[in-house]
């Protein structure tokens, strides 16, 4: 296990160690993701990569403590501040929650609610944590709506989400996420339900919010494209588990496990055409039937004997982690062959 | 506009085709509005734009799922309508889609193989045991094992079933499928297999594909040619590599420049075209030029003319009064670096 | 109001014609079914043939049955809903006199019901699969299986005729004596009432846990909004709608269940009126009240309409 302290301590504004998150099921406790351990600096935009049941969203909603309680178990550390929000009282988390750390999901029709104006869901988010009047509120929230770059703000505040397009409902739920300037934003998969030019609306909104309020971004999505253009470095998830964290260009170049390899490998570029894809074999391991030792060693062209044994996150000198006990020895592809 | 060389009967031609829907207020909403293309036999012709583009309705259209209100559709130099109700149900068979969700194609209480064997089961043209013979043939062929037949659709992963449209498409002997976001909701692991499976299809049934998408990356990698369309219309149709590398409509330059690649940040560019606005409405689309309302470039020419289609390369047509002439950014310069081919990976170099 | 509430409100209103027409000409046609001659009831039993078809002839009865539908219809529209063939007075007035009875039990337990089935709603969506849940949720099924008339008998054996503290049969005069009209209406109000506790605890309560599942407010709570204010502002303005329509739902159930419960309790209403007048092949009678119950369930329900333009903001979509 990797000491996760060694990341100047007291430094990093999210610190996540050991993270592990059990659901009860009809069939008992399921683990769905176990030692999931990153940190994320002020200011630093991370990208949290893999496939869908890898366990990236429920790591994100277990940072804000939004799982149900009554049927999910959390165990180890989330260190917002030096704070550990994992066991923190509901209303001490309340409180953190859109103050200091907020989130946007996927779905921005499904994320609203349909039946309150845009502005009445800002205020109510800035009056929950700043003692403000109504009438400030307004103007936050306008101002909010101009940030994200809506135009006629003053306009769109009184707007229902319905009587908006995607890309600014979008947008809108941002202003919501923003409004209080949050220390960190989670954003899960923000642009996957957008077309690919309204994506780079959002993606660009994003990035300048992160520059001008100095706000850190956990970007959950499983395109790699988008993590090349908007984080710093990338943490890699398989399976439930991080198996492998280091800065973006390195890892894009060099990846240090063959399942971050593959799926560089797997996308289809542009400028090449008709080629075999490298596709990796197999499939997503189901919740409950996970292999012993490394949980990619069943799709792995690289799997020996001791990859059978469980293996640990291994800490890289790049600054990075690894979890995979071949890394050393493999010279593995990224996206430049 | 004629933007292929006059080689055999195209597979499909589309002439002019409309494809209009009654909206409220007495009022039409054009959603494919004057298309013409062609595909080749054997070809994979791509089709790329974003929602509101008009490329599902024209790929329903084109397999007869869809009658246009204006045009028309020809299969081989034959309109399909003209048959008699018979004929046209026994030509379809030849002309058949793929769509993105395969749960909605799959009958949940039916078991894969008998998924598979429905369509020949309904035109029972073969004996029994040849159906159940080419069902099992086809089903090792799109890379399920033999294990699957007596499985429902609940107990397969997204590929798995979307393996099992494919093979339950086959079973007709299709000429042309339209390959609908077939694999926009798959993982990149496993849409990379599907992918290679629809190339080595198309090798061996000698199969065509018009490949409906709006992933870049994968209708770059898998078509011969490429149309863009934008609010109803085609933009720019070409071969794949002089749309992808050199765009002459401003929207293609837009949504190459939006597409992300994952490259480190050395290697990428970044000036960037971003797109301003939003899609106007299709039940009164811009005058002239209907991108002219987001474009970078307008001109007032661009509101008062519908732009004709021009010939910036041999084959390569844009619908832009100013195409060839405008400083639209290359595929190199908006994304720098060529990705090389990747090498098949030697198993286990230690 | 907006300009867009009031479009709504005209359309409705025109739509409210032709439901009318068809309800009232299905009554009509289906009493026609109904064995027996009203001619031959108002004769007596020792009447002569001659005098049965004079009787038919005088009350228009043998005209084909679209004349004596107009005939009624065109009387209905000047409010004059025609006479009793048994007391030969105007059917409006007989109505009219009974309905504030009907309608005032009716009222009571609507009013009981909502009061009631809310909290109870909210309690258990609030503690999905806690004992409390399931305690609704299996009074809840019981209320919808158990009809409301034998609740009313259940009620009368106990509290009236055991321990005495209500009355067992009658009605008393809302605008006179309000206290004992109020008496009166306690124990059919709350037989009445049971099914719609029911119905509303079940429906609200599914609404309200959709809603609390939603991804919306799993949105609120990523903001930092408090349970409370999720829950109050929140779940409650989004489960308005539903609950709207099982109220007006429950309403027109709980019209019709008067029919028993009037006869349970003895109560000169609207319901005991349409039971005796059909038994006596008193046509007119419940041609008329039929066609004032259904005015009232149209009227109701444009009223739920309006509200519902007012809550949905989706409705305004252009």
């Amino acid at each position: 296990m990797v000491d996760a302290t060694s990341t100047a301590p007291g430094a990093a504004l999210l610190d996540v160690r050991d993270l592990g998150i059990a659901f009860r099921t009809g069939a008992g406790m399921v683990q769905v993701t176990r030692d999931v351990t990153f940190a994320i600096q002020p200011g630093e935009v991370v990208g949290l990569v893999g496939e869908s049941g890898c366990g990236k969203t429920v790591t994100g909603l277990a940072l804000m403590g939004l799982l149900p309680k009554a049927t999910s178990r959390i165990a180890g550390e989330v260190l917002l501040e030096g704070e550990n929000l994992i066991g923190m009282s509901a209303r001490r988390l309340q409180q953190r929650r859109g103050a200091k750390i907020s989130m946007i999901f996927q779905e921005p029709m499904s994320a609203l609610d349909p039946v309150f104006t845009i502005g009445e869901q800002i205020a109510e988010t800035l009056r929950a944590h700043r003692h403000v009047s109504a009438r400030e509120a307004r103007e936050r929230g306008i101002e909010a709506l101009a940030r994200v770059g809506i135009p006629e703000p003053a306009l769109r505040y009184d707007a229902y989400p319905h009587q908006l397009s995607g890309g600014m409902r979008q947008r809108a739920m941002i202003a919501i996420a923003i409004v209080c300037e949050p220390r960190l934003l989670i954003a899960d998969e923000p642009t996957t339900a957008l077309d690919v030019t309204v994506q780079a609306q959002i993606v660009d909104v994003l990035g300048d919010l992160c520059s001008r309020l100095g706000m850190a971004m956990l970007f959950i999505t499983h395109d790699l494209g988008l993590v090349a253009q908007t984080c710093s470095r990338l943490v890699t998830m398989y399976a439930g588990e991080v198996i492998e964290e280091g800065c973006i260009d390195d890892v894009l170049v060099r990846p240090r496990h063959p399942y971050t390899s593959g799926l560089l490998r797997s996308l289809p570029a542009l400028a090449e055409r008709k080629s075999k894809l490298p596709a990796i074999p197999g499939r997503v391991p189901m919740r409950g039937e996970m292999p012993e030792g490394c949980r990619f060693r069943p799709r792995c062209g690289f799997a020996r004997p001791p990859c059978e044994a469980p293996q640990p996150l291994d800490r890289l000198t790049s600054a990075g982690q690894v979890r995979c006990c071949r890394h050393d020895e493999l010279e593995l592809m990224g996206v430049l062959s | 506009m004629n933007a292929t060389v006059p080689t055999p009967t195209p597979i499909v031609a589309v002439e002019r085709v409309g494809v209009h829907f009654p909206v409220s207020g007495g009022r039409t909403l054009k959603a494919v509005d004057g298309v013409s293309l062609e595909v080749m036999p054997r070809e994979t012709f791509g089709v790329i734009g974003e929602s509101g583009s008009g490329k599902t309705t024209l790929g329903r259209a084109i397999i007869c799922l869809e009658k246009p209100s204006a045009g028309r559709i020809l299969h081989q130099g034959l309109d399909p309508y003209a048959l008699s109700s018979r004929e046209l149900r026994r030509h379809r068979r030849r002309y058949q889609i793929i769509f993105q969700d395969p749960n909605a194609a799959l009958d949940p209480r039916m078991t894969i193989l008998k998924s598979i064997r429905e369509p020949m089961d309904v035109t029972g043209e073969m004996p029994e045991r040849q159906r159940q013979q080419r069902a099992l043939e086809l089903m090792e062929r799109v890379g399920l094992s033999p294990d699957f037949a007596s499985r429902y659709p609940h107990e397969l992963s997204g590929g798995q079933k979307q393996r099992v449209c494919i093979a339950r498409v086959l079973t007709l002997r299709p000429d042309l499928i339209v390959c609908d976001e077939a694999v926009s909701a798959l993982d990149v692991s496993i849409q990379a297999d599907i992918l290679n499976l629809f190339a080595e299809l198309q090798a061996e049934f000698g199969l065509t594909y018009v490949f409906i998408t709006h992933n870049l990356g994968v209708v770059a990698h898998v078509s011969d040619r490429v149309a863009v369309m934008y609010l109803g219309r085609i933009v720019e149709i070409g071969r794949t590599e002089d749309v992808v590398l050199s765009p002459s409509h401003p929207y293609t330059e837009a949504l190459l420049s939006a597409e992300p690649v994952a490259l480190p940040s050395n290697l990428r560019s970044h000036s960037r075209v971003m797109l301003k606005g939003e899609l106007p409405s299709h039940v009164s689309p811009p005058s002239g030029c209907r991108f002219r309302t987001r474009c970078r470039f307008v001109q007032p020419l661009c509101g008062e003319k519908e732009p004709p289609w021009r010939e910036t390369a041999p084959g390569h047509w844009s619908a832009c009064h100013f195409a060839g002439e405008l400083p639209i950014m290359s595929g190199a310069e908006l994304h720098p670096v060529k990705l090389g081919g990747h090498a098949a990976q030697p198993e286990g170099r230690a | 109001m907006s300009r867009r509430t009031l479009r709504v409100i005209g359309w409705r209103l025109l739509q409210v014609v032709p439901v009318i027409v068809l309800a009232t000409f299905a009554v009509f046609g289906l009493l026609q079914l109904v064995p027996g001659d009203p001619a031959a009831v108002i004769a007596g039993e020792t009447a002569t043939a001659e005098r049965i078809v004079q009787i038919r002839e005088m009350l228009g009865l043998d005209l084909p049955l679209w004349q004596q539908y107009l005939h009624w219809l065109g009387g209905a529209v000047q409010g004059d809903l025609s006479t009793s063939l048994i007391t030969g007075l105007p059917v409006i007035d007989e109505v009219l006199r009974r309905l504030p009875n009907t309608l005032l039990i009716v009222v009571c337990a609507l009013i009981l019901a909502i009061s009631i089935a809310v909290p109870l709603g909210i309690l258990a969506a609030t503690h999905v699969d806690g004992r409390v849940d399931r305690f609704v949720t299996s009074i809840a099924s019981l209320g919808v299986a158990v009809p409301n008339f034998w609740v009313g008998m259940i009620l009368v054996g106990f509290f009236a005729l055991n321990l005495g503290w209500f009355p067992t049969t009658g009605a008393a005069s809302l605008t006179e004596d309000p206290a004992r009209a109020l008496w009166h209406a306690a124990l059919p109000a709350i037989a009445l009432a049971s099914s719609g506790i029911a119905e509303i605890t079940r429906q609200l309560r599914s609404a309200l846990i959709e809603v609390l599942s939603s991804q919306y407010v799993r949105t609120l709570q990523a903001k930092g909004l408090s349970q409370g204010r999720i829950l109050w502002r929140h779940g409650l303005k989004n489960v308005s709608l539903t609950l709207l329509t099982v109220i007006g739902l429950v309403f027109n159930r709980t019209l019709g269940a008067t029919v028993a419960i009037e006869a349970v309790f003895a109560i000169p209403g609207t319901g005991s009126l349409v039971v005796t007048s059909a038994t006596n092949k008193d046509f007119p009678v419940v041609q008329g009240v039929v066609f004032v119950l259904v005015l009232i369930v149209i009227l109701c329900n444009l009223l739920i309409d309006i509200l519902y333009s007012v809550l949905d903001p989706r409705m305004n979509k252009q």
